[in-house]
């Protein structure tokens, strides 16, 4: 059980009923993990008032069902990873960037998806995936970690809100399948990744405590690029918004 | 009759604990001392997903049946894992603990549904 501990701990030992406090306090940051990755934010019934019940073109539609696709790609692998992938290189507050930003997406979740002001159109769904690319891609990998749980976990459950605004339909059993297949691969080649990673680093003789560090940080690079790709679709969902409007 | 749902968001929560428990503390204590390496981590881990993915695509009613003979053979896959980690068997692991998550929360997830229609309609 002391690996799993290892998250809150730093290296020098403390006294012993404090690691299993900080193992008990870990289960329940991981169970919260868990409970929120089951639990498909996309099958909500959400209470918000569509603004777009026309039609949407096909387009519309695919971009919409690739970015549910995406995000919750990112979510599940990001944190299958950094479960497994514990580094001991950095401070207490570096550590707890993981389970603050579960504890952040909880709350969020939870509290405020349907109460938060104003956050409803294309232009803040590409802000929003914007802040998802930078807190992936600048504040984690420069090892911000308050900077990165806000925004990381800001991002993801706003991109929901946004996609429920704009008309996100429930996914049927079959679409849930495929989704959580797909996303099973995704893990699998992580796997490979990482491995990969780890024999290349090791056989450059870099330090061993840091070798979890740089495998999470080498494939949240990978992740980034998926983010990147929602991007690029909020931009597609925008010029289609734009002449679908023109031409009403 | 208690409905069926409830007694699966206890069951739910029942298996994060266990996926915690095992994702948190037993995979990365074999991985540091280098008993599996991480692709086999990540293929025991897409099989876990892959085979909840099936459960969602196949029309699979689960009965009690089911239910028992995939935990029991969960925990002896666990066993065994206790005291003799071998790659076949950590992924095999893994499907079995996606069949037991497919049937635990696809009934959970059905019973959401029903819900919302009733909501919707009434």
């Amino acid at each position: 059980m002391l690996p799993f501990s290892t998250y809150f701990i730093p290296e020098n030992e403390t006294l012993p009923w404090v690691n299993y406090l900080y193992i008990g306090l870990g289960l329940c940051f991981l169970i919260c993990i868990l409970i929120l990755n089951l639990i498909f934010p996309q099958m909500k019934n959400s209470s918000i008032q569509n603004e777009n019940s026309k039609q949407h073109s096909r387009l519309f539609a695919i971009s919409i069902i690739l970015i549910i696709a995406l995000l919750t790609l990112i979510e599940i692998s990001f944190f299958a990873w950094a479960i497994i992938l514990k580094d001991q290189s950095q401070s207490f507050l570096s550590q707890i960037s993981l389970p603050l930003s579960l504890l952040l997406i909880f709350f969020l979740r939870i509290k405020f998806y349907n109460s938060f002001p104003k956050i409803e159109n294309i232009g803040w769904m590409f802000v929003i995936s914007l802040g998802l690319t930078f807190s992936l891609g600048l504040f984690f990998t420069l090892g911000i970690p308050f900077i990165f749980a806000i925004a990381f976990s800001f991002s993801l459950v706003f991109m929901y809100k946004i996609m429920d605004v704009f008309g996100m339909k429930s996914l049927d059993y079959k679409q849930i399948g495929y989704l959580v297949f797909i996303i099973g691969i995704f893990i699998a080649l992580g796997g490979f990744y990482i491995q990969n990673h780890i024999e290349f680093i090791e056989s450059i003789k870099m330090p061993a405590n840091v070798i979890h560090l740089s495998a999470k940080q080498a494939w949240t690079k990978e992740l980034v690029s998926l983010a990147g790709v929602i991007v690029m679709l909020t931009g597609i969902l925008f010029l289609d918004r734009r002449r679908s409007l023109h031409i009403n | 009759m208690t409905p069926l749902y409830k007694t699966e968001k206890f069951n739910v929560i029942l298996l994060s604990a266990l996926f915690a428990v095992w994702y948190g503390c037993f995979i990365p204590t074999i991985l540091t001392s280098k008993m599996v390496d991480y692709s086999v981590v990540g293929l025991a881990v897409a099989g876990l997903l892959c085979s909840l993915g099936l459960f969602f695509l196949q029309a699979i009613h689960s009965s009690k049946l089911a239910f028992i003979s995939i935990s029991l053979a969960n925990a002896g896959l666990m066993a065994l894992q206790m005291v003799l980690v071998n790659n076949w068997s950590l992924i095999l692991l893994g499907i079995f603990q996606g069949l037991l998550a497919g049937i635990i929360l696809k009934p959970l997830v059905l019973n959401s549904d029903k819900y919302k229609i009733r909501h919707t309609f009434h």
